[in-house]
């Protein structure tokens, strides 16, 4: 499902050329829960970038879902990202100025779909998220578990096969973390790949998952 | 087996191509709220531009309308003017040259005029009027007359201190048919008529200047002696020989200034395209600077835009897509700035221009107290539209492009 192989990413951080990810090669079957565990600055974060096809490599080559997507231009990636992935973002990163609906939907509408049907879709997911009520309201009046909830809804909205999520339980309260621990595990119920990076060792998804594979120095300690 | 090549446009081919409409038509929505939603950054934009377009926009209507009244009054004019210059300056042409410009070929007839400006005080304000007068029994060749009657009648031959006004005019002096109008120019010359008729304005630069008498009665207000006159008009037997005839004029009395009615025209049209011409070269620099202000505020994008172009990139949104939204910004701004400008151009230009006709168009010494004459027409509009979005969307193209091509990645981080 995901293959990486012998990816390595360099950033240039004004001068200085910096090794996020050091010839690492990993793969992750259809429907495993799979967590990237590390330092801070490790590359945890930059492989689920580069899975995510938010940024390329810089050498090595990766497959999703059983196709090379490596070398695609900007506009087949964007294409996999929005039928093949959903990303959960560590700031959640909803847009604020607009509500809570409407960030769930903005994968939806550049491919057509209504308002009507794009609202109907987006609380149905706000709905199984215990987040209905809020869906009028704006981004910015939500609380930090109610974001992760909508950031999570936006993710699942075009129904993708795998889900990517960046330190998804750092940002958010101790009463919310078990339920985003529970949807994910209900996901890995409904077959999804999910690659989910955190930076604690004993994660409260430890019982979820299938296996964690460390990151040091944009290195895999154990494969 | 035959293989079919062209593939057809089944239904699932038009539910594409609607699919296709619908994700433009929600980019257009989401770019017109982007635009509400940064709205301090949207009127920074959109007040300048309003305030371009609405001088471009009154500039070119009262233009327009300047150029229209001179193209409509060169149908009213005669093939050739001559007129009298003396000491270098424009002065009296006598009743000998006009027999002997009768002589010339192709002159089928010479119809003298007496004309001259009246210098008045209306209301404490300075105006300035045409007093015109004109051979009764020839009013105008082939009666081709540039006005039309309003109310009460036109001259007829044999009327003494009589006179028809243009509307205009009678507005100004509250006249009507019937009254007798005294005038006293500020030059010391007076006169008494009374207004027979008012003729309306199928041609505003006359209807709203104009006092028409008789030849002899203009003659005696102006000092004229009985052989003289302002100008002659000269017809041709064939318009093709207005220039022919004028070249022999012009040869022949070294002591006139000879113009055609083509001349004439030009002279009004290039008056105020000149004065208008200044107005351009101001205009052409409030559109650079809105043009700077598009480009400072699209170049260079906030943190909050960039990580928002990021966040649409991430969860899937095209490059195409991004530089599409931000276009239509810049659209609907454009479209919206530039028709609000138009319309506020409009209204300014309808209520003649206050506070810079004086200065800027030359109005003031031509129609005193009066609006000035408005064109608004198909073509000027869609000029107006070109000039108003065009640029404003080439400005914002690369910018557009630059904010799309960014990797979702780096936008996000800002």
């Amino acid at each position: 499902m995901i293959r990486v192989e012998k990816a390595t990413k360099n950033y240039q951080s004004g001068k200085v050329k910096v090794r996020a990810l050091d010839n690492v090669s990993l793969e992750v079957k259809k429907g495993e829960f799979v967590v990237l565990s590390g330092p801070s600055g490790s590359g945890k974060s930059t492989m689920l970038n580069v899975v995510g096809c938010l940024t390329r490599i810089t050498e090595g080559r990766l497959w999703l879902a059983d196709q090379e997507v490596s070398h695609f231009p900007d506009h087949f990636l964007a294409a996999v990202r929005r039928e093949k992935i959903g990303f959960i973002f560590q700031q959640f990163n909803l847009l604020s100025g607009y509500s809570t609906w409407e960030n769930v939907s903005f994968p939806l509408l550049p491919l057509g779909i209504s308002e009507k049907e794009r609202r109907i879709r987006a609380m149905k997911l706000l709905e199984e998220l215990n987040l209905e009520t809020r869906a009028d309201f704006m981004a910015n009046e939500l609380s930090g578990g109610e974001q992760q909830r909508a950031a999570i809804a936006r993710a699942l909205i075009n129904d993708p096969g795998i889900i990517l999520a960046d330190e998804p339980l750092s940002n958010i309260d101790m009463g919310h973390i078990r339920m985003v621990s529970d949807l994910l595990g209900e996901l890995k119920k409904r077959g999804k790949t999910i690659l989910v990076s955190s930076h604690e060792l004993q994660t409260p998804m430890a019982s979820l998952l299938d296996r964690t594979v460390y990151f040091d120095s944009g290195k895999i300690l154990v494969p | 087996m035959v293989k079919e090549l062209t593939p057809r446009r089944g239904v699932a081919g038009i539910d594409k191509e609607m699919k296709d409409i619908a994700g433009h038509i929600n980019l257009w929505l989401m770019a017109s709220q982007n635009l509400r939603r940064h709205r301090g950054k949207s009127l920074a934009i959109l007040i300048p531009l309003v305030l371009v377009m609405a001088t471009a926009s009154f500039m070119m209507f009262t233009r327009g309308g300047f150029v229209k009244d001179a193209e409509i009054a060169k149908g009213f004019l005669p093939d050739v003017t001559v007129q009298g210059i003396e000491a270098g300056r424009v002065g009296k042409i006598s009743l000998t040259i006009k027999k002997r410009i009768e002589e010339i070929p192709h002159v089928k007839m010479v119809i003298p005029r007496v004309w001259g400006y009246l210098p008045l005080k209306i209301g404490g304000v300075d105006a300035a009027f045409t007093l015109m007068g004109l051979d009764l029994n020839r009013p105008v060749y082939n009666g081709k007359l540039p006005w039309t009657i309003e109310r009460g009648a036109f001259l007829v031959p044999g009327d003494r201190r009589k006179a028809v006004l243009g509307q205009g005019v009678a507005l100004s002096f509250n006249a009507g048919v019937g009254d007798r109008l005294q005038i006293e120019d500020t030059l010391g010359n007076k006169g008494e008529f009374e207004v027979v008729g008012i003729f309306n304005n199928t041609v505003q630069i006359y209807s709203t200047d104009l006092i028409l008498v008789s030849l002899p009665d203009a003659g005696e207000f102006f000092g004229y002696p009985k052989d003289e006159f302002s100008d002659l008009l000269v017809y041709a037997d064939s318009p093709e020989n207005a220039d022919l005839i004028a070249r022999e004029i012009a040869g022949r009395f070294r002591n006139t200034r000879v113009l055609t009615g083509r001349a004439l025209t030009d002279l009004v049209k290039e008056a105020f395209g000149r004065r208008g011409g200044t107005f351009q070269a101001m205009w052409l620099i409030l559109l650079e600077t809105v043009l700077l202000l598009v480009w400072a505020q699209s170049a260079h994008l906030s943190v909050d835009v960039s990580r928002e172009i990021g966040i649409l990139k991430a969860v899937g949104w095209q490059t195409g897509e991004i530089i599409e939204m931000r276009m239509m910004e810049s659209l609907i701004l454009g479209l919206g700035g530039t028709s609000i400008g138009i319309l506020a151009g409009f209204l300014y230009a309808l209520l003649g221009t206050p506070g810079i006709s004086g200065y800027c168009l030359g109005c003031a010494s031509i129609y005193p107290k009066f609006p000035v004459p408005v064109n608004c027409d198909f073509q000027s509009i869609v000029l107006l539209f070109i000039l108003g979005v065009l640029p404003l969307m080439a400005i914002s193209a690369i910018p557009a492009w630059l904010a799309g091509v960014v990797d979702p990645d780096e936008a996000i981080r800002g």
